[in-house]
C-alpha cells in the first residue's frame, strides 16, 4: 500500500478543496449579506435636566429611557413616517430598539468608593445612553437612520410635553357659540379661559423668556400681552354691553342659576362657619396645652433662665429628607400641626369671605337682569351673538397660535433635557467580509482534512481491490477502468501506450520456486515505475496476463524507446544480481505516429507490436 | 447620459469576460505549455506589443473618461450647516436637528411639485442617498473624542433620475431651494412678529389705542433681548445696537404714548362716551368684586397671624451669609412667616386692583366725547404714533437681520463636489492594467489554444471520415 502522504492528496483534491470553499463563501456570502445582515442606526443621548444626575425629571419622576421605545411613540413616528403595518410593526421596530447606559471605569470606581466609604445607600444613575435601532438590509441604509431619528424626535417632544411643560390651558371657547348658553355665561366662560390662559403663559414667560417660536415668531410673553389685551378691552366690552342692555336668552332661567348659586353659597357658608367655629375650639386647646410649657424654667438660685427654646443656635440642619419606601429620598411635610390648624382656619375663613362677596356679585346680577325683558329683541340677540362669534374666532386663533408655539416649546425642552452627543450613525452590524473569509478559510481546512482522510481511504481501497499484490502494481480492474475512462475520448497526439510482457516468465517460476518468481516480478515492476514513474500523466499497471500496460499522455516514441532501453539494462543488472534470467518483449504506439486516437485501438497496436518484437534476454 | 454611465458596468463585463476566457484557454492549453514557456511566449507577443499597447491606452482613455462624465453627471452635493447650534445638534431654534428630513417625504413631494418632476415620491427617494463622514466611523463611547455631531451632510443623486427626463443636478438644486426654505421656515429665526398690523385701530377707542400700541411696541421690545444677550456689541452699519434699538422703544412707551394718553384724558375723548363710562363700571365692579376678595384674604391672615399664639413663634437662629456675603443670622420659619408673606401678597395685589379702579374711574369721569378739533389732532397723533412705531420695526428688522446675517451666514452652505481628477485616473489605471494582463494572457495562449482547436479538427474530421465509411460499407 502506498504510503501516508497527506500533500499528496491534498495535491490531489487541491481544485475540489478550493472550489468547495469559494462556493461556501460566496454562498454564506449572499445569504448573509441580504438575509443576515443588519444596519444598526447608534447615537450617545444624554438628559441634562437639573436632577438628571439624581436619577430625576424636571418634574420629580425618575428618569426612563424606555419610554423612548413605547408603544405609543412608535406608532407615532411610523404615522410621521408614513409606515404601513405591512412593511414594518410597532413590535418589529420595538424589538430592534435598545437603549444601554454608558457606565464609563471611572463611573465604577467612584461606585465602589463611596460604597467602600460605607454610603451603602449610593446610587449609579447614569445619565448618557446609547440608543440603537438594528432593521434588516431590506430597506436600505437610510431607513434605520430614519427610524432612529424620527423616533428621538417624537421622544424629544413627548419628555418636554410630559416631564417638563406640562401644564397648557385648556380651550372651552372652541364651540362655545354651539352650547345654547346665555350670553352672559358666554362672556363668563371667555373671561376665564383668557384668565386661565394668561396666568398659564406668564409662568411659561418666567421660566423661559427668552424662547420665541420659528414657526409662529411668538414667545410667550407677546401672547400674554395679546390675551391679555382681548380681555381687558373686549371680552369687558362684551360684558359692559350685556349688562347695560340686559341682554338675555332667557331671563329667568339665567336669575334661577345666580339665585341658586347663592343659595349654594348659603349652604356653603354655614357648613364653612361650623367647621371654623369647631376649628377654633381645637386651636385652643391646643395652646393650652402647649400652655404647660410656658411657665419659665428656675434656676436653683430662684431666678428665671428665660425661655429655653429662644435664641438657640443649631449647628446643622437634621432629618432634612426621610426615605421612600422604594429607596429614594424625598422633602417632608414637617410643619407643625398648629401650623396645619391655622392654615385650615385661614382657608375656611378665606372661603367664607369670599362666598359673601360671590354673593353680592350675584345679587348684582340678580338686580340688573331682575328688570329685563323675559327674552331679549332678537336684533339684539344677533348683535351679540354676531360679537361673541368674532370674540371667540380671535381667541381659538389666538389659542391655536399658542398651542403650535406651544409644541415647538415642548420639542424646545426636550432638546434642552436631553442632549445629543453624537450624530446618528449607521453601520454594518456584521463584519460579512471578514465571515466569508473566515468561511473560506473553515471550509479550506475541512476540506483538507477531508481530503486526507478520504485520500487514505481510497488508498485502502486502491490497496485492496486495485492494486497486484505480488508486484504492488495496479491489477488488471484498474487497467481496465483507466481504459474505460479513456473511451471514447479522443487521444492526444502525444498519447502514447507501451506494453511489456516477461516471456519466459512461467519457465522461470517453475525453475526458481514460486517465491523467487514472486521476488523476480517485485523487482521487474520496481525496474518499471522507476523508468516510467506513475503520475496523474502516467500509468503503469499490470494487467494480469502478463502484460504491463504504460500509458503516458505526453511521451514521444524516441522517449519511449529509450525509457524501454533504460528498462531492459536495469532489469539485466538486476538478473545478474539476483540470478534469473528474463526474456523482456516490448512494444509502444504513439497516438500522432499511429493516427489512432482511441485508447482500445492503440492497446492493440501495442500488444500487436509486443507480440512480434523479439524477445531481449538479460 | 446613461449611455455614458452604462461604458464602465460593460467595460468590467468585458474585462470579466476577458478573465473567464484567460482562465479557460489556461486550462484547456495547460498540457501544452512548455516548462519555460513565458519567456517564449513573451517573444512571440512581440507583434502585439504595439496592438496591445493602443489598446491599453485607447481602454484608459475610455475609462477615465467615462469615469469622469460620470462623476460631473452625477455630482455630490454637500450641505454644510455653519449655525452655532449645529455642532451640539440643534437647530437654530434650540430644537433637535433631524438629518432625515433632507430627504423626507415632504421635502420630496416639494421638489417634484417645484421642478414638475415625472415621477413619485418613492421612486425619488430611491434615487436619493444621504450620508455623513461618521458613518465610516464606530461609534466608541468609551472615548469622549469619539462622540462627534456631524454638521456635513453628503446626499447623492443616482444616474436613474434621467429616466425621468431630468438630471441629477436639477434634484440636487431643486432639494438644497426647498430643504433651505423649508429649514428657515421652521427652524430659523421668525421675525414676522415686527410685521405689525394697525387694521385694528379702526374705531378704536383713543384711550385703548395707547394699551394697543403700548402692547405692539412690547411685542418689539420683546424681540431684542435675545440678540441683545447673545451679542450685545454688536452693531449695525448705521451704528445701532440692540440696547439703543430697546432703549428707543422704552422711550416710545414711556414718553410718547404716555403724552398722547394725557391728551385723550384731558380732551375727554371717546369714540362712544356711553359705551366707554358703561366699560369702565363694568371694569371697576369685576375689580372691585376681585380687591374685596384680596382684601379679605389678607384680613383672614391678619386675624390668623393675631391668633398665633406668641409661644409657637419660638424660632432658633442659623448664622448664614447674606447676599452681599456678609454674616446675617436668620432664623426657621414658623407659621406666622407664611401668613404674612401671603397677606403682603394680597395687600399687593388689592392695591394694585385698587389703582387700576381709580384710574378706570378717573378714564370714565373725564370721557365727554370731545370736540372736533382735539379729536383731528388725535387721529393725527394716533397716525404719527403708528408711523413711528412702523419705523422702530423697520429698525428692528434691519438690525436683527444685519446680526444674524453675520451670525448665521445663511444657515446652509451648499457646494457640488465632482471626481476626483487622480482618484478617477488611478481607478481608470488600475483597470486598465487588468485589461492589459487579461489581453496579453490571451495573446500568449492564442497559438496553443488554435493548435489545440486544430487537432480537435482533424479528429473530428477522421470520426466523420470513420462513421462515413462504416456507412459505406
Amino acid at each position: 500500500m502506498k504510503e501516508l502522504d497527506v500533500f499528496r492528496y491534498l495535491k490531489k483534491y487541491r481544485a475540489v478543496i478550493a472550489g468547495v470553499s469559494i462556493l461556501a463563501g460566496v454562498v454564506f456570502f449572499w445569504v448573509a449579506q441580504f438575509r443576515v445582515q443588519q444596519y444598526t442606526a447608534a447615537t450617545v443621548i444624554e438628559y441634562t435636566g437639573s436632577r438628571a444626575a439624581e436619577g430625576l425629571s424636571p418634574d420629580g419622576s425618575a428618569i426612563d429611557p424606555s419610554e423612548i421605545y413605547s408603544t405609543n411613540l412608535v406608532a407615532q413616528t411610523m404615522k410621521s413616517l408614513d409606515i404601513g403595518y405591512t412593511e414594518a410593526t410597532i413590535d418589529g421596530i420595538r424589538m430592534g430598539i435598545q437603549v444601554e447606559p454608558v457606565i464609563t471605569e471611572e463611573d465604577l470606581q467612584v461606585r465602589e468608593s463611596k460604597l467602600n466609604n460605607g454610603e451603602e445607600d449610593y446610587e449609579l444613575n447614569p445619565t448618557q445612553y446609547v440608543v440603537s435601532f438594528s432593521c434588516g438590509v431590506g430597506n436600505g441604509k437610510d431607513y434605520p437612520r430614519k427610524i432612529l431619528n424620527q423616533l428621538l424626535q417624537e421622544y424629544g417632544s413627548y419628555y418636554g410635553k410630559t416631564h417638563v411643560n406640562t401644564a397648557l390651558a385648556a380651550n372651552p371657547v372652541s364651540d362655545l357659540t354651539s352650547k345654547g348658553y346665555d350670553y352672559l355665561e358666554m362672556a363668563e366662560v371667555m373671561d376665564d379661559t383668557l384668565a386661565n390662559l394668561t396666568e398659564d403663559l406668564t409662568n411659561k414667560a418666567g421660566w423661559n423668556g427668552e424662547f420665541r417660536s420659528s414657526r409662529t415668531g411668538r414667545c410667550f410673553q407677546d401672547l400674554v400681552d395679546e390675551f391679555a389685551f382681548i380681555r381687558d378691552v373686549e371680552v369687558r366690552q362684551l360684558f359692559s354691553e350685556i349688562l347695560a342692555g340686559r341682554i338675555t336668552r332667557d331671563r329667568d332661567m339665567l336669575l334661577d342659576k345666580y339665585r341658586n348659586r347663592n343659595q349654594n353659597l348659603t349652604i356653603s357658608n354655614s357648613a364653612v362657619s361650623f367647621e371654623i367655629e369647631h376649628l377654633q375650639g381645637i386651636i385652643g386647646a391646643y395652646e393650652e396645652a402647649i400652655g404647660e410649657f410656658r411657665t419659665p424654667a428656675v434656676n436653683a438660685d430662684g431666678e428665671s433662665n428665660g425661655n429655653v427654646l429662644q435664641n438657640n443656635v443649631l449647628p446643622n440642619v437634621y432629618d432634612d429628607r426621610d426615605r421612600y419606601e422604594d429607596g429614594g429620598w424625598a422633602p417632608v411635610d414637617r410643619t407643625a400641626e398648629y401650623d396645619v390648624l391655622l392654615r385650615q382656619y385661614i382657608e375656611d375663613r378665606t372661603l367664607y369671605e369670599h362666598n359673601i362677596i360671590e354673593g353680592d356679585y350675584n345679587n348684582y346680577i340678580l338686580s340688573v337682569f331682575a328688570e329685563a325683558p323675559a327674552s331679549s329683541s332678537q336684533a339684539d340677540q344677533e348683535r351679540i351673538q354676531a360679537e361673541i362669534a368674532e370674540l371667540a374666532e380671535k381667541i381659538n386663533a389666538l389659542q391655536a397660535v399658542y398651542y403650535e408655539t406651544n409644541d415647538e416649546y415642548n420639542e424646545y425642552l426636550g432638546a434642552q433635557n436631553i442632549l445629543m452627543l453624537s450624530s446618528v450613525r449607521v453601520t454594518e452590524r456584521f463584519p460579512i467580509m471578514l465571515f466569508t473569509i473566515l468561511i473560506v478559510v473553515i471550509f479550506g481546512a475541512l476540506g483538507c482534512a477531508g481530503a486526507a482522510l478520504f485520500g487514505r481511504i481510497e488508498d485502502f481501497i486502491e490497496y485492496y481491490a486495485f492494486t497486484n499484490k505480488v508486484d504492488g502494481l495496479p491489477n488488471r480492474a484498474k487497467c481496465d477502468q483507466f481504459i474505460a475512462s479513456r473511451d471514447g475520448r479522443p487521444l492526444p497526439e502525444g498519447f502514447t501506450c507501451v506494453v511489456c510482457r516477461l516471456a519466459n516468465l512461467q519457465a522461470e517460476n517453475a525453475r526458481l520456486g514460486r517465491e523467487a518468481g514472486d521476488q523476480l516480478l517485485k523487482d521487474f515492476a520496481a525496474i518499471l515505475t522507476s523508468v516510467f514513474p506513475p503520475s496523474d500523466r502516467l500509468f503503469v499497471g499490470d494487467n494480469g496476463a502478463g502484460q504491463y500496460l504504460i500509458f503516458a499522455e505526453s511521451l514521444g516514441a524516441e522517449q519511449a524507446e529509450a525509457a524501454l532501453l533504460q528498462a531492459g539494462v536495469a532489469l539485466e543488472q538486476k538478473s545478474r544480481d539476483r540470478g534469473y534470467q528474463l526474456e523482456l518483449q516490448s512494444g509502444c504506439a504513439q497516438a500522432g505516429t499511429e493516427k489512432s486516437y482511441y485508447i482500445r485501438e492503440l492497446l492493440s497496436t501495442a500488444i500487436k507490436r509486443t507480440g512480434q518484437a523479439k524477445p531481449t534476454a538479460t | 447620459m446613461l449611455l455614458i454611465s452604462a461604458i464602465i458596468p460593460l467595460l468590467k463585463l468585458y474585462l470579466a469576460v476577458l478573465c473567464v476566457t484567460l482562465a479557460y484557454r489556461f486550462f484547456t492549453v495547460k498540457a501544452k505549455l512548455p516548462a519555460l514557456g513565458l519567456r517564449g511566449g513573451l517573444e512571440r507577443l512581440s507583434g502585439k506589443r504595439r496592438r496591445l499597447a493602443v489598446l491599453g491606452v485607447l481602454f484608459f482613455l475610455v475609462c477615465f473618461a467615462a469615469r469622469m462624465a460620470g462623476g460631473l453627471y452625477t455630482p455630490g452635493m454637500l450641505m454644510v450647516f455653519n449655525y452655532e447650534e449645529a455642532a451640539r445638534g440643534q437647530n437654530p431654534n434650540v430644537t433637535r436637528f433631524n438629518e432625515s428630513d433632507i430627504l423626507s417625504d415632504h421635502i420630496l413631494e416639494q421638489v417634484i411639485q417645484r421642478g414638475d418632476l415625472k415621477l413619485s415620491v418613492e421612486q425619488l427617494a430611491e434615487c436619493l442617498a444621504l450620508s455623513t463622514p461618521l458613518d465610516a466611523e464606530k461609534l466608541d463611547v468609551t472615548q469622549a473624542s469619539a462622540l462627534k455631531i456631524s454638521t456635513e451632510y453628503q446626499v447623492r443623486c443616482s444616474e436613474k433620475v434621467s429616466l425621468y427626463h431630468t438630471t441629477p443636478k436639477v434634484v440636487l438644486n431643486l432639494l438644497a431651494d426647498v430643504y433651505w426654505e423649508n429649514f428657515v421656515q421652521n427652524y430659523a429665526e421668525n421675525n414676522s412678529v415686527l410685521d405689525l398690523s394697525f387694521q385694528e385701530l379702526e374705531g378704536m377707542e383713543y384711550l385703548d389705542v395707547k394699551d394697543f400700541l403700548e402692547m405692539q411696541a412690547c411685542k418689539l421690545r420683546n424681540y431684542l433681548p435675545g440678540y441683545s444677550r447673545e451679542s450685545s456689541s454688536f452693531r449695525a452699519e448705521n451704528g445701532e445696537t440692540f440696547a439703543s434699538l430697546s432703549q428707543k422703544i422704552n422711550n416710545f412707551i414711556n414718553i410718547e404714548l404716555e403724552r398722547y394718553e394725557a391728551f385723550a384724558l384731558e380732551n375727554g375723548l371717546s369714540r362712544n362716551k356711553a359705551t366707554y363710562r358703561s366699560r369702565m363700571q363694568y371694569a371697576n365692579r369685576l375689580l372691585e368684586t376681585d380687591r374685596r376678595k384680596n382684601l379679605a384674604a389678607h384680613d383672614v391672615r391678619i386675624e390668623a397671624i393675631n391668633m398665633y399664639d406668641t409661644f409657637m413663634t419660638s424660632f432658633v437662629l442659623i448664622p448664614t451669609y447674606d447676599e452681599d456675603d456678609e454674616f446675617y443670622m436668620s432664623r426657621t420659619k414658623v407659621g406666622v412667616d407664611y401668613f404674612a408673606e401671603e397677606a403682603k401678597e394680597e395687600l399687593a395685589s388689592a392695591t394694585r386692583l385698587g389703582e387700576e379702579m381709580e384710574h378706570n374711574a378717573y378714564a370714565s369721569a373725564q370721557v365727554s366725547g370731545g370736540n372736533t378739533a382735539s379729536r383731528e389732532q388725535a387721529d393725527q397723533r394716533i397716525q404719527e404714533l403708528t408711523a413711528e412705531l412702523t419705523r422702530l420695526s423697520a429698525q428692528c428688522r434691519e438690525l436683527c437681520g444685519a446680526y444674524v446675517k453675520e451670525k448665521r451666514d445663511g444657515y446652509i452652505q451648499v457646494s457640488f463636489t465632482g471626481p476626483s481628477t487622480s482618484n478617477e485616473a488611478m481607478r481608470a489605471l488600475l483597470l486598465t492594467g487588468l485589461f492589459v494582463a487579461a489581453w496579453g494572457g490571451n495573446a500568449l495562449l492564442e497559438p496553443f489554444y488554435r493548435e489545440y482547436w486544430y487537432s480537435r479538427a482533424v479528429l473530428e474530421k477522421k470520426r466523420r471520415d470513420e462513421a462515413r465509411k462504416g456507412n459505406g460499407v
